[in-house]
Order: C-alpha cells, then sequence, then structure tokens
C-alpha cells in the first residue's frame, strides 16, 4: 500500500544530488529482496552507462566543433555517476549489497559497437540506445519496486535519461542529415531540419519493450550479498 | 484523436488498467496481481487521472492555439521544426487524453474534456497572449510541458495504487521530459541541467 511520504518527498525534491547521503534506511518494502534487485541493476546500468560515455567524450571522431556537444556528453557521463551513487546508497539502504561492477548486457552492447571505427553518429546512436533502455527500465521498475524511496528514485532518474535519450535522436538526425555545426548552443532554430522536431518523441507515451530484466544486473551471489 | 481508445490502451498496455477497473465495478472481489492492492483504484488514483485528463486537454488546446496563431500568421515565419514539434505534440497529447479517459470510463468516472483552467491561467495565458514569433510560443510550451511532467512525477511517487495506471503516468512523463529536452535546445538552453527530475513545477489543482 502506498503511503503520504511527504518528508521524504522533500529529499528528492530540487536537486538530488545533494540529497543522496540523506536517503538513510528506512522500513523496507513488501518485497525487498526483488527490490534490492531493482536497485543493484539500475546501479549496474548506470555503471556501464558512465564508462561507456567515457570512451565516447575520448574518441577523436567527435571532432572540434562547437563545445555544447562535448559538453552534453560530459555532462551526462556525470549524472549517471550521480545515478549510480543514489542507487548503490538506496541499495545499501535496504540491506543489500552495492553493486560496483557493469550491467553485463548493456556492457556487450557497448564492446560490440567499439569494435569497429566509432564515427561520431555510431557514439551517438550507441548513446542514444543505452538511454532508451535505461529509460524503459526504470519506467517499467516503477511497477515493480516497492520500497516508496527507491521508487521516488526511479521515477526522477528515469525523467532524465528520457531527456538524454531525446537530445541524442536530435543530435543523431542532425549528424545524419550532415549538419554537425548545428549542435550548438544557442542553435538557430531556423536551420533546423523538420525531422528536429519530432524525431525526439515517437511515442505519445513511453514504451517498455527496450527495458532489461530487473534481475539481470545483481551483484554476483545474490541480492543481499556482497560483490 | 487520432486514434481509436482501444488502440491506445492495446499500445501502451493499459487494457489491463481498464480491465482491472472493470472488474472492481461489478462487485467482483478477484485480487490482481498487477497491483498492490488488487487492482482497485483508489479515489486517488482516479482524482489524479482526472486533474492529468485536464492538462493534458490544456496542452491540446495550447498547441492548437500555437498552430492556428502560425498558420494565421501571427508568429512571423515559424521554423520548420518548429511547425513538426507543435503538429506532433499537440497529436500526442490528444493520445494521451483519449488514453486517460479510456482509464476514468472504466472506473466509472465521466471523461475530461475540459482544459484545466488553473493552469490555463497560471501557465500559458501570460506568455501566450504576447507572442510574436515561435520562440516566445515555445518558451511557454516548455514551461507547460515542465509542469505536466513534474506533475506525473509527484503522483507516479507517491499518489497512485495502480500499477498500470502507475506505467502510463510513468509513460507520458517520459515523453513530456524529452518535450522539455528539445524545447530548452530550441530556445538555446541546456537540455538536460538537472541529475534528477524535480517536481517543484507540478500542478496540484
Amino acid at each position: 500500500m502506498r503511503m503520504p511520504l511527504l518528508s521524504r518527498r522533500s529529499l528528492l525534491a530540487g536537486s538530488l544530488g545533494t540529497a543522496v547521503t540523506a536517503l538513510v534506511a528506512r522500513p523496507a518494502g513488501a518485497d525487498t529482496p526483488r527490490d534490492i534487485q531493482i536497485l543493484q541493476t539500475a546501479s549496474a546500468l548506470e555503471l556501464a552507462k558512465t564508462a561507456a560515455y567515457q570512451r565516447i567524450v575520448e574518441l577523436d571522431s567527435l571532432g572540434k566543433g562547437d563545445k555544447f556537444l562535448l559538453t552534453f556528453l560530459e555532462t551526462t557521463r556525470n549524472q549517471h555517476g550521480e545515478h549510480a551513487a543514489a542507487f548503490r546508497a538506496q541499495t545499501t539502504a535496504l540491506g543489500g549489497a552495492e553493486q560496483g561492477q557493469p550491467h553485463p548486457g548493456v556492457q556487450e552492447i557497448v564492446e560490440e559497437a567499439f569494435a569497429g571505427t566509432t564515427t561520431a553518429l555510431d557514439a551517438i546512436r550507441l548513446a542514444e540506445q543505452l538511454e532508451t533502455i535505461a529509460t524503459q527500465t526504470y519506467l517499467e521498475n516503477t511497477t515493480q519496486i516497492d520500497d516508496p524511496v527507491s521508487r521516488q528514485l526511479m521515477a526522477s532518474v528515469m525523467g532524465v535519461e528520457s531527456q538524454h535519450a531525446a537530445m541524442h535522436r536530435v543530435i543523431a538526425a542532425l549528424l545524419s542529415a550532415g549538419s554537425p555545426e548545428l549542435i550548438a548552443l544557442p542553435v538557430s532554430p531556423a536551420e533546423l531540419p523538420a525531422a528536429a522536431g519530432s524525431v525526439a518523441t515517437p511515442d505519445a507515451i513511453e514504451p517498455t519493450a527496450h527495458a532489461v530484466a530487473l534481475d539481470s544486473g545483481v551483484s554476483t551471489g545474490g541480492a543481499g550479498q556482497g560483490e | 484523436m487520432t486514434f481509436g481508445r482501444r488502440r491506445f490502451l492495446a499500445g501502451t498496455g493499459l487494457v489491463v488498467a481498464a480491465a482491472a477497473l472493470g472488474s472492481c465495478t461489478d462487485g467482483g472481489d478477484g485480487e490482481s496481481a498487477d497491483s498492490p492492492d488488487g487492482g482497485r483504484p483508489s479515489e486517488a488514483d482516479l482524482d489524479f487521472l482526472e486533474l492529468a485528463a485536464g492538462l493534458e486537454a490544456l496542452a491540446v488546446e495550447t498547441y492548437q492555439g500555437s498552430l492556428d496563431a502560425a498558420a494565421g500568421g501571427k508568429l512571423g515565419e515559424v521554423p520548420a521544426a518548429g511547425s513538426e514539434f507543435l503538429q506532433v505534440a499537440h497529436d500526442q497529447h490528444d493520445e494521451a487524453l483519449a488514453a486517460l479517459n479510456g482509464i476514468l470510463e472504466s472506473g466509472d468516472r465521466e471523461p475530461v474534456a475540459n482544459p484545466n483552467t488553473a493552469a490555463r491561467e497560471s501557465v500559458v495565458e501570460p506568455g501566450l497572449a504576447s507572442a510574436t514569433d515561435f520562440l516566445s510560443v515555445a518558451r511557454v510550451v516548455r514551461n507547460l510541458e515542465s509542469a505536466l511532467a513534474a506533475t506525473y512525477l509527484r503522483a507516479v511517487q507517491s499518489d497512485l495504487q495502480v500499477n498500470e495506471i502507475v506505467r502510463a503516468a510513468a509513460g507520458i512523463q517520459a515523453t513530456g521530459q524529452k518535450r522539455v529536452a528539445v524545447l530548452s535546445f530550441m530556445i538555446g538552453e541546456f537540455p538536460s541541467p538537472d541529475p534528477f527530475q524535480r517536481t517543484d513545477a507540478a500542478i496540484t489543482a
């Protein structure tokens, strides 16, 4: 049964980055082992993405265009680091073991993407794929997780991953159109192709077809044991 | 309406929610594994759906007004990406409204047709009345989208009981956040400045 969470909500309102350490242990929900699995999998996704972004920002193929692209990628990488820290802290708050390893399935996707020559467009498409996986996984998690604080965290992170995915779709569209100069801030809207207005939002309601299994990134040994 | 209601429900998994709600209105006592309390929507669920539907109706109205203004030449030269965005957002909010109303009807509540007047007065009208170009409109709808996404987030975080309604709200929240990012980029602001989505702009009534 869900409960009003005004006091805990206040932790999550505003910048959660400053409130991560305030996510303290609280009475566990109805299915704590499953909640811990979900949080460990989310941690693993964030760790895989953080590492992937680090490799992306180091690519020579990103070029020396407007600094916005690099700033966006670096900011996104750092945000994933904050997400990982929040998910790991909440895992321990529920009595579980922190997940310190990247998600194996997502890691496989990353390695495959970097196996050959990785163009800027390849890299952005990879990033979009990772963000879509995360968005749809966390969306599904909001219906599966019992612990109220964990769900607050999951939904808040999901909203940001969705923004990342949207911008990657726009950036990919601009790269595909041969217009890297438009990946800039500020941009002249008049110069943007029509696709930039629709490519980010193919669905009125975000689906969950690309969600990973909630236990696909658990710590070695299970939900309640160490890494 | 762009598509039929059943298609919305099937496409988003909301047919499960509608079935769950329907089963609650015929005196049945079957439990649903998809909800922590057996699939029965609380008054808070239904109240939120009414609020959300009113906000979706406001979004449809706002985008339609913007499209009309553009067609009437009141916004000057509207960028191709801007026109595309306004039309797609209009249609998708119409889809979301139909989906929410479908669930409301399954829960024996009346569908919502009227836009939320409080948000219209506080969020939309101040900026839209004086808009003379696309960027002015983009700022208004960005603020509206931010408010809607925050409203869905807050509900997912606290108010909702039935999991399929949570999924619908979170799914609409996710798409709203995408619009916020693209609009922010178009108006020259960083598209994702916060590491965690905020609820400050959430609408309560």
